[in-house]
């Protein structure tokens, strides 16, 4: 299974989407795809039907350690293929509850690893926070993937996550292999075409060579509770997904030259 | 604002380098349970399919005997690591058709059904390749490669296709595995049942021998530190 994480340490620049709908893709590829809500706001959780403040099992059990295991806290959503380690709002007490203790940087990584052989993909919908959960998700993670909304703003929440991730980098001792995605790009403003601009320049390596359009198919698809894929396979938005979902295919290629010099 | 430190706060740099060096610390499982309980699983096939467990190669026997042999003759002092003083714990397993054993303390558990274990081009025959096990990227040890290679014998090349070895032990707290063909068991051993190595030696991952069994017993620091050596050089 592989594992991709979703993450920016701003808010609103497009995780939830971003995973959804590549969700939705490798489902309609024949992929069988487990999200991972780790945001505790839950909108993930509320995109697949599913209610974070419910009672069901949740992401919290794993790291909780009580009785089952990974596989029996899993939910099925309405799409084949697609099942979901849901949020719940208790998520937002680890850190108060787990402080820094060691090891605990590593549930996520060893929960999915008990399910590694049902799923092909693993997507995880990140805080917007560096935490417990987010340190957990680029502990996992072969591959991460950063939206960022086309806004002079967001640029500085990128810049935060990049210098997260060099000090997972040192942390974990192997580099996580990234994409940053332009995303919600509205043609029509100077201050998406602005901030493009500024990430080629600063980010010319790590920087996808497309963009995510504003679309309103994402809002509407949001509403049906489905991947904008299923819902507008035509839309610009889907379209967009599709080609990143095509690159991020052809990036993911476990790197293993990268230890070895 | 008075501008002084407030006490007992790190800067920000080194107090995040420690949260996440807490969080990301590997907390080793409770490994003899662990271990046993894949290795009764894998003793049971052992035990039909190894008439003669324990095996020592050629490699080895000549080992026992050449060190023996100076033991006999000029009496040394054994050398016993702080692990060995009394009794200890270790595991056996069987690579290609040498059984080995290494101390349970210096391990960190065992992958079973390892068939995903890549070429590595341009590496040093000793190793047989690389896995990615919980998103590490672990270097599997061709132990008949490396003892070969140590010996001055020419060593044979994997070239692009690997033979599976089916299990991978792996080293505590580092990412090395050593690759083997099936786990054999876990045994409380008694110092005194280890003919110690004695003095320096050409095979420093050699730590002694296991009398009833003649089996080598492994040095796993002294193996890491050749395997350090060695990617230094490279």
């Amino acid at each position: 299974m592989r594992i991709w994480a979703v993450a920016n340490q701003k808010g609103g620049v497009g995780k939830t989407t971003t995973a959804v709908t590549l969700a939705g893709l490798l489902s309609q590829q024949g992929h069988r795809v487990l999200l991972v809500d780790m945001d505790p706001h839950g909108s993930m959780t509320s995109y697949m039907g599913y209610d974070p403040e419910g009672d069901g099992s949740s992401l919290y059990s794993l790291f909780h350690g009580g009785s089952g295991s990974a596989s029996e806290m899993i939910r099925e959503t309405k799409f084949e293929n697609i099942s979901i380690f849901t949020a719940s709002t208790a998520l937002a007490t680890l850190d108060r509850q787990l402080g820094a203790q060691d090891g605990k940087g590593l549930v996520i990584a060893r929960g999915l690893e008990q399910v590694s052989d049902d799923y092909d993909y693993a997507l995880l919908d990140c805080p917007p926070t560096l935490g417990v959960l987010m340190v957990n998700a680029l502990a996992a993670c072969h591959y991460l993937v950063v939206p960022v909304q086309s806004e002079f703003l967001a640029l500085k929440g990128l810049e935060r996550m990049m210098r997260t991730i060099a000090m997972m980098n040192h942390a974990r001792m192997t580099p996580i292999p990234y994409l940053i995605v332009p995303t919600l790009f509205d043609r029509r403003t100077r201050a998406s075409g602005q901030a493009l601009e500024n990430m080629e320049e600063r980010y010319p390596q790590t920087l996808w060579n497309g963009i995510i359009p504003v679309d309103t198919q994402f809002r509407e698809a949001s509403r049906a509770g489905s991947p904008v894929s299923l819902l507008s396979p035509r839309s610009r938005g889907a379209i967009a997904y599709s080609e990143l979902l095509r690159d991020v295919l052809l990036l993911d290629e476990p790197d293993l030259k990268v230890e070895m010099g | 604002m008075s501008g002084k430190k407030a006490p007992g706060l790190v800067t920000q740099e080194k107090a995040l380098t420690q949260y996440l060096d807490s969080l990301l610390m590997e907390i080793p499982e409770e490994i003899p349970d662990e271990v046993s309980e894949v290795v009764v699983e894998v003793a049971t096939e052992m035990v039909t399919e190894v008439d003669v467990l324990p095996q020592v190669t050629e490699v080895a026997e000549a080992e026992v005997s050449s060190e023996v042999d100076v033991q006999q003759e000029l009496g040394p002092e054994e050398l016993v690591p702080a692990w060995g003083e009394s009794r200890f714990k270790a595991l056996f397993f069987n690579v290609g058709d040498i059984t080995l054993a290494a101390p349970l303390e210096k391990l960190g558990g065992v992958l079973t059904e390892c068939d995903d274990i890549k070429v590595m081009p341009g590496n040093s025959a000793r190793y047989l390749g690389v896995l990615v096990h919980r998103g590490k990227t672990i270097r599997v040890i061709d132990f008949e490669n490396l003892v070969a290679e140590l010996s001055g014998v020419p060593v044979k090349s994997s070239g692009d296709e690997i033979q599976q070895p089916g299990r991978v032990v792996l080293i505590e707290g580092e990412r090395i595995g050593i690759a083997c063909r099936a786990v054999a068991e876990v045994e409380e051993i008694d110092s005194s049942a280890v003919r110690w190595r004695t003095g320096s030696t050409k095979r420093p991952w050699y730590r002694g021998i296991i009398v009833g069994k003649m089996c080598a017993l492994l040095d796993i620091d002294a193996l890491l530190s050749l395997l350090g050596d060695d990617s230094e050089q490279e």
